[in-house]
C-alpha cells in the first residue's frame, strides 16, 4: 500500500490549485485523475499525441490551463501525478481504492482533497436519448480536445452562458446553428445586469458571443425551451415552445427545426459520488446544483481531514474553484503541521478576500439562470428517466404512488439509478419528479446512497 | 458514409491508421478516442439498448453517463469516450449490455 501526505482527487482547476498551494508549503502530494491528461473539463487540453498549429485559436481557457499545468510541473519533487487513475472506492481510514493503468491499488493518505467537478444537468424530455442529442459540456470536449464535430446542423437549448460559449466554438469549427434557445427571459437578464457588471469582462464576452450569433444569422430565442426531439434512429427534428414564468411550455407556440444535433446546456450538477461515499454531511442547495457537501471556512468537510473544493461542492465556476482549491491546500498543510494556524490564516485571508469578490458575481449568475419547475414536467409517461436501466417516468410514478418516499426507495422498487452510471444521469431528475408527485422536499427525499465501486471496474485489475 | 467531421486546425493529427468498426476498416489517428473515430466517420449510433433496443450514442462525452458503450477487442461495455484508438482495434457496436462469453476460453 502506497502512502502519501495529501491525496487530491481530480486534476481540474480546483485540484491543481490545491496541489500547487500545498506543494509550496512542503506537502508531498499525489493528484489522481481518470483522464490521461490533467486539466479537468474546462482546462481540458488536446490529446498529447496531437500537434497544435496555432495556440491562439485554442482560446483563453486552454492558455489558463496550460499556465496552471506549468506551475504544477515546477513542483516535480512534491507533486506526483497519477493519471489514468479511477478512484472507485473508500472504506474509511483515508484509504482510497483506485484502479491505476488497469491495476487495483490502495492509496493511504493523511489528508484528502476531493475536487471531483461537475457535469451537464440531465433533463429528460421526449426523445432525449436519441443519438445526436448531447450535453453542452460533452460537445465542448469533443471540439476542443478531440477536434471533431458530432453533427452538422445544431440546435442549442438550455439556460446560462455556457451555451453561448459552445455556440461560438461550433461556429468557429464550421458547424451550422439553426437556433440558440435560452429559457431565461431577457427582461430577467437585464435586471441582473448591474450585479453581473462586477465582472465586466465576462459580460463583455457574453455580448461578443451574442454579436457573433447575429453576424452569422443565428436566431437567439429567449423565454423558450426545447420540448421534444424526434427521429427514427437519430435525431432529425427538434421542437421548441415558448414558456411561461415558471417555465411551463405554452400550448400552440411550438416551432420545429430540422437538425442532426442538439446540444443541451441546463446548468451543471456537482459530482458527489466520493463525498457521499466518504459519508460527508450534505445539504441541498438548488442554485448551486443540488446536493452538495457541507464544509467550513477551511474547505474541510464534516469528516476531519477530508476537504472539498471547486464545482464538486457547489457550482460556482472556474475562478472560485481555483481559490477554493488554494484554501483547501493551505489547511491540508496546516493539518499536517507543516505550518501553524497563524501562518495558515494569514495566507488564507488573502484568498478569502478574492473569494468574496468573486462570490457576488457567481451568486448573481447562479440565481439568474436557476431552473424553474416547469422545465421538469416535459417528460411523458413513456419517456426514459434512467438511461442505463431504461426506467420510464410511468414506473417511477407508480413507485411513488405505491408509497416510495425517498430516492433510494424509488431505486429499489424500479431499478432507476442501479445501472452503470450509478444514478449520475437520473438521480437529480428522480428528485424533482418525487418532489412534484409526492408533494415532498429534497430533505425528506434525500439522495442515492453512494456505493463502491462508484464506476464499473474490471475484475482483471485484481488478478495476480 | 458521410464526409469526415474532423475539424481542420488548430489540432494537427499525425499519421492515420486503421481500426475496424463492425468489421469494416475506418481511419483513426493517435490521440483520438473511439467516440471521436466513430463520430468523425459518421457513425452516430454506438449501440442498441438491452431491453427496448433503443439506439444510443455519446451523451455526456466525459465518462460519466456510460451511454457510449462499445465492445473493444472482445471486451464489452467499454466507454467509447474514454478509450483511445490504437492501430488494429476491433470495435463492435453492441446490442444490449453484452456479457463476455468465457466458455470457450
Amino acid at each position: 500500500m502506497k502512502t502519501v501526505q495529501l491525496a487530491i482527487v481530480g486534476g481540474g482547476p480546483a485540484g491543481l490549485s490545491a496541489a500547487v498551494e500545498a506543494a509550496q508549503l512542503g506537502v508531498s502530494v499525489i493528484v489522481l485523475d481518470e483522464n490521461p491528461r490533467l486539466g479537468g473539463q474546462i482546462y481540458r487540453q488536446p490529446a498529447s499525441e496531437f500537434g497544435i498549429s496555432d495556440e491562439k485559436k485554442l482560446g483563453k481557457q486552454y492558455r489558463d490551463g496550460k499556465k496552471l499545468l506549468q506551475k504544477v510541473a515546477a513542483f516535480q519533487a512534491e507533486i506526483t501525478i497519477w493519471s489514468n487513475t479511477l478512484v472507485w472506492g473508500y472504506f474509511g481510514e483515508k484509504e482510497l481504492a483506485v484502479i491505476r493503468n488497469g491495476r487495483a491499488e490502495i492509496l493511504k493518505a493523511d489528508q484528502i482533497i476531493i475536487a471531483s467537478g461537475t457535469y451537464d444537468r440531465p433533463l429528460p424530455f421526449p426523445g432525449w436519448t436519441l443519438p445526436g442529442v448531447f450535453g453542452a459540456g460533452g460537445v465542448q470536449v469533443l471540439i476542443k480536445s478531440q477536434g471533431v464535430l458530432p453533427g452538422t446542423r445544431f440546435l442549442l437549448a438550455g439556460s446560462g452562458p455556457l451555451q453561448l460559449a459552445v455556440a461560438d466554438q461550433l461556429l468557429k469549427a464550421g458547424a451550422e446553428i439553426v437556433a440558440v434557445v435560452e429559457a431565461t427571459s431577457t427582461t430577467r437578464m437585464l435586471r441582473y445586469l448591474p450585479r453581473l457588471l462586477r465582472q465586466p469582462t465576462l459580460v463583455l464576452d457574453g455580448i461578443k458571443y451574442l454579436a457573433k450569433l447575429k453576424l452569422h444569422g443565428v436566431p437567439y430565442i429567449h423565454s423558450h425551451a426545447i420540448i421534444k426531439t424526434s427521429g427514427a434512429e437519430e435525431v432529425n427534428q427538434a421542437v421548441i415552445a415558448a414558456i411561461d414564468k415558471d417555465w411551463q411550455p405554452i400550448a400552440g407556440t411550438e416551432k420545429s427545426f430540422r437538425v442532426d444535433a442538439v446540444c443541451l446546456g441546463y446548468g451543471l450538477v456537482p459530482n458527489t459520488d466520493l463525498t457521499r461515499l466518504c459519508r460527508c454531511v450534505h445539504h441541498y442547495d438548488e442554485s448551486l446544483g443540488g446536493w452538495i457537501p457541507e464544509y467550513n471556512e477551511r474547505m474541510e468537510s464534516s469528516v476531519p481531514g477530508i476537504f472539498v473544493a471547486g464545482d464538486g461542492c457547489g457550482v460556482r465556476g472556474v475562478n472560485m474553484a481555483i481559490q477554493e482549491g488554494r484554501l483547501a491546500g493551505i489547511y491540508a498543510a496546516r493539518n499536517l503541521v507543516l505550518i501553524d494556524d497563524a501562518t495558515a490564516n494569514r495566507s488564507a485571508n488573502l484568498v478569502r478576500a478574492k473569494l468574496r469578490g468573486l462570490q457576488k458575481f457567481a451568486g448573481a449568475l447562479s440565481e439568474l439562470y436557476c431552473l424553474k419547475s416547469g422545465i421538469y414536467v416535459l417528460a411523458r409517461n413513456e419517456t426514459v428517466i434512467c438511461r442505463c436501466e431504461e426506467v420510464d417516468l410511468n414506473r417511477i410514478r407508480k413507485a411513488i404512488g405505491a408509497g416510495a418516499d425517498n430516492v433510494d426507495d424509488i431505486k429499489r422498487r424500479t431499478r432507476a439509478g442501479m445501472g452503470y452510471c450509478q444514478g449520475r444521469m437520473c438521480a437529480s431528475s428522480i428528485l424533482t419528479i418525487a418532489q412534484r408527485e409526492a408533494h415532498s422536499n429534497p430533505e425528506r427525499l434525500s439522495y442515492l446512497k453512494a456505493r463502491s465501486p462508484v464506476k464499473p471496474i474490471p475484475l482483471a485489475a485484481f488478478l495476480e | 458514409m458521410s464526409k469526415d467531421r474532423r475539424i481542420s486546425g488548430p489540432i494537427v493529427r499525425g499519421e492515420p491508421f486503421q481500426i475496424t468498426v463492425d468489421g469494416k476498416p475506418v481511419t483513426a489517428y493517435a490521440g483520438e478516442t473511439i467516440a471521436t473515430v466513430l463520430l468523425a466517420s459518421g457513425f452516430r449510433i454506438f449501440r442498441h439498448t438491452a431491453r427496448q433496443g433503443e439506439p444510443r450514442s455519446v451523451f455526456c462525452g466525459i465518462g460519466i453517463c456510460y451511454d457510449c458503450l462499445v465492445t473493444v477487442n472482445n471486451v464489452p461495455n467499454q466507454r467509447a469516450c474514454m478509450t483511445f484508438a490504437k492501430p488494429g482495434l476491433a470495435v463492435i457496436r453492441q446490442r444490449g449490455t453484452v456479457e463476455k462469453d468465457v466458455s470457450s476460453e
